[in-house]
């Protein structure tokens, strides 16, 4: 049984839908990230099921059993907020164990329970220090401490890494999935962030106008995107609108500004006007002119390089004007292009993926 | 370039203007104290000789201790009434997607906006029309209203501040709105309601016109007792009093500002404030 269902859940404000129609459901020990740019409705999905928005339909069901009627701390759900909103005035214990003394449980079960769950977050030694003296990814441990004491059954994360810095937000990524594989909880995790939602998950949900447009393993999600847009949302990608041709050996094939593509992809259901996909990470990219030419290469010329350090995105422009993402391969043997260069780009037939447009 | 221009100019002259101000500012406390222990029965600068005649003289008089007495009280029920009005107005206005909470927080600012002597006057002319004959109340009222959007605002500023999540963590962590508020968000603003409180203690405490107008010798307060002794005979006695009126205030300012200046300001790792 999933220990958590989205069935067909909407939510209107006014005459905006901001969560259209959304299904989904999530495995006990997964870990899935919703990815969306803000306004995609993942927000309002989240607080949904959080319980601090009223959906406008469909249901919202943990272990089976709805909860839309249930007060916000009976749905076994477990919140790690953005920035945390740990207690600033109380201790790492006091904070772990608030949600027990809320429950007015006998003091000694409390102690025990908080201590077992900042043993279990490696916490122990900062129990009785306040949240304002502890390290981000300490903060992380206490928030999540503070949420899995009541022993909830699915823990949400609303995009708590947000406001932090590129460098941090990598680490304490790394610490929150070491963290929920080790202790096995299910989880929901909001982003915005595609490398974030790619590196975490076990599947990721993706969400564009209030719909889920996707879900799949992160490799699915970005090898196979749904729809142009989807490709877009997960990384930089070559969309190139091609019409459909057929070659001289009678095979079909697609023809973009008058190249030549070849796919192993199906082209039964293309379509008039397929779009097709070639991440830049495919391209590669030597220096002259195409000789002989083939099917999968261009000529064309290097416009632009941007150095990013462990690689280089290039722009080639092809005689038409088209142009073509690539990412050069960083190298001591990388042969030095310069913008103006004539170069020819080529890919693998693999590579290229037919979507929908 | 212009960065280490702009440095140089910081290090250079921040330091001179804010001697310069502090001078300016303190320049007129200076003369008021080193006053008060001259040995001429006038006022005199620099002072002639030195003596503590002048605050044993006070301190012993009856009359500027019933002053003392008086302006006490007054700031003290005056700032009851403004917390007890003010702090659930600022907790209301202070929260998101309030109804014209805009327009009701520029009505309690008023106060402050108008001149104090036409507030005052027309309040006399108001308690006359109304017969209000316990001076001392009609005092207490016009100080609270006066001193109710400093109250408001500082606890409003700190409450906005406070990150909306808190609230939301701690309902699902179970909490009930009424332990939400005395457990978690009031515990978070009670330094900066204190420093509002002392804010509004000190401006009671220190008013002249207020009292002046509404009660004039009938409740004679510490600065109506100066004012009338300035007006009546000047002798260093005056200096006296305004100096330790001086000490008092800035006692008050300093306990109320010494947990803001220690205060974290940073929250770049994402830290919630405080706490230290």
């Amino acid at each position: 049984m999933a220990e958590l269902e989205l069935v067909g859940l909407s939510k209107r404000y006014g005459r905006d839908l901001v969560l259209d129609d959304v299904s989904l459901s999530v495995q006990e020990g997964e870990l899935v990230t919703v990815l969306g740019q803000s306004g995609s409705g993942k927000t309002t999905m989240l607080r949904s099921i959080a319980g601090f928005v009223t959906p406008s339909g469909g249901d919202v069901l943990v272990h089976g059993r709805s909860v839309l009627n249930a007060p916000i701390n009976q749905r076994g759900i477990g919140i790690v907020f953005q920035n945390y909103a740990l207690f600033p005035h109380l201790s790492v214990r006091q904070n772990v164990g608030y949600g027990l003394r809320v429950r007015r449980l006998p003091r000694h079960e409390i102690r025990e329970r908080v201590d077992r769950e900042l043993d279990r977050v490696m916490l122990t030694p900062y129990a009785d220090r306040k949240p304002g003296q502890l390290s981000g990814g300490q903060q992380q441990r206490v928030a999540v401490a503070r949420a899995l004491v009541l022993r909830p059954r699915i823990v949400l994360f609303d995009e708590p890494f947000s406001n932090l810095d590129a460098m941090l937000r990598e680490s304490l990524r790394r610490e929150l999935r070491d963290l929920q594989k080790r202790l096995r909880f299910t989880a929901m995790f909001v982003t915005h962030d595609q490398r974030e939602a790619m590196a975490l998950a076990d599947r990721v949900a993706v969400m564009r106008g209030g719909r889920l447009v996707q879900m799949g393993a992160p490799t699915d999600v970005y090898e196979r995107p749904a729809h142009r847009a989807i490709a877009e949302l997960l990384g930089r990608a070559n969309l190139l609108d091609c019409e459909p041709a057929t070659g001289e050996d009678g095979r079909a094939l697609l023809r973009w500004r008058g190249h030549t593509l070849r796919t192993d992809d199906d082209l039964a259901g293309a379509g008039a006007d397929p779009c097709v996909l070639l991440r830049p990470e495919y391209v590669a990219v030597r220096p002259g002119a195409p000789d002989p030419p083939a099917p999968n290469q261009l000529g064309g010329v290097l416009s632009s390089v941007e150095y990013h350090g462990s690689s280089r995105l290039a722009v080639i422009t092809e005689p038409g004007g088209g142009t073509l993402l690539a990412d050069l391969r960083a190298g001591p043997a990388d042969p030095y292009l310069a913008p103006g260069d004539p170069v020819t780009a080529s890919w693998p037939a693999a590579a290229v993926r037919v979507i929908g447009s | 370039m212009t960065r280490r221009l702009l440095s140089w100019a910081e290090s250079a002259v921040l330091p001179v203007v804010v001697t310069v101000l502090v001078a300016f500012l303190a320049a007129p406390l200076v003369v008021l104290v080193a006053t008060a222990f001259t040995q001429t029965p006038y006022l005199s600068f620099p002072p002639d000789g030195f003596t503590l005649r002048w605050f044993e003289g006070v301190l012993s008089d009856p009359t500027w201790r019933a002053a003392a007495w008086n302006s006490l009280i007054i700031a003290a029920m005056s700032v009851g009434v403004a917390a007890v009005v003010g702090a659930p107005a600022a907790i209301v206005l202070a929260r998101r997607g309030v109804r014209f909470a805009p327009s009701l927080t520029l009505l309690i600012m008023i106060p402050i906006m108008v001149p104090s002597i036409m507030y005052v006057l027309g309040l006399m002319l108001g308690y006359n029309e109304l017969d209000v004959s316990v001076p001392t109340w009609g005092i207490v009222l016009a100080l609270a209203v006066l001193t109710t959007p400093y109250l408001v605002r500082t606890l409003m500023a700190a409450l906005e501040q406070l990150d909306p999540a808190l609230e939301e963590a701690a309902l699902s962590l179970g909490a009930s709105r009424l332990r939400i508020w005395v457990e978690i968000l009031l515990p978070n603003v009670a330094k900066s309601f204190f420093s509002g409180v002392s804010l509004a203690f000190i401006l009671a405490f220190d008013e002249l016109v207020v009292p002046l107008f509404l009660a004039g010798p009938d409740v004679p307060t510490l600065p109506v007792r100066i004012y009338s002794s300035v007006a009546y005979n000047v002798d260093p006695s005056v200096a006296a009093v305004s100096s330790l009126l001086v000490l008092v205030s800035a006692l008050v300012a300093v306990l109320s500002a010494r947990d803001n200046l220690r205060k974290p300001t940073t929250r770049k790792d994402g830290a919630p404030d405080g706490g230290a």
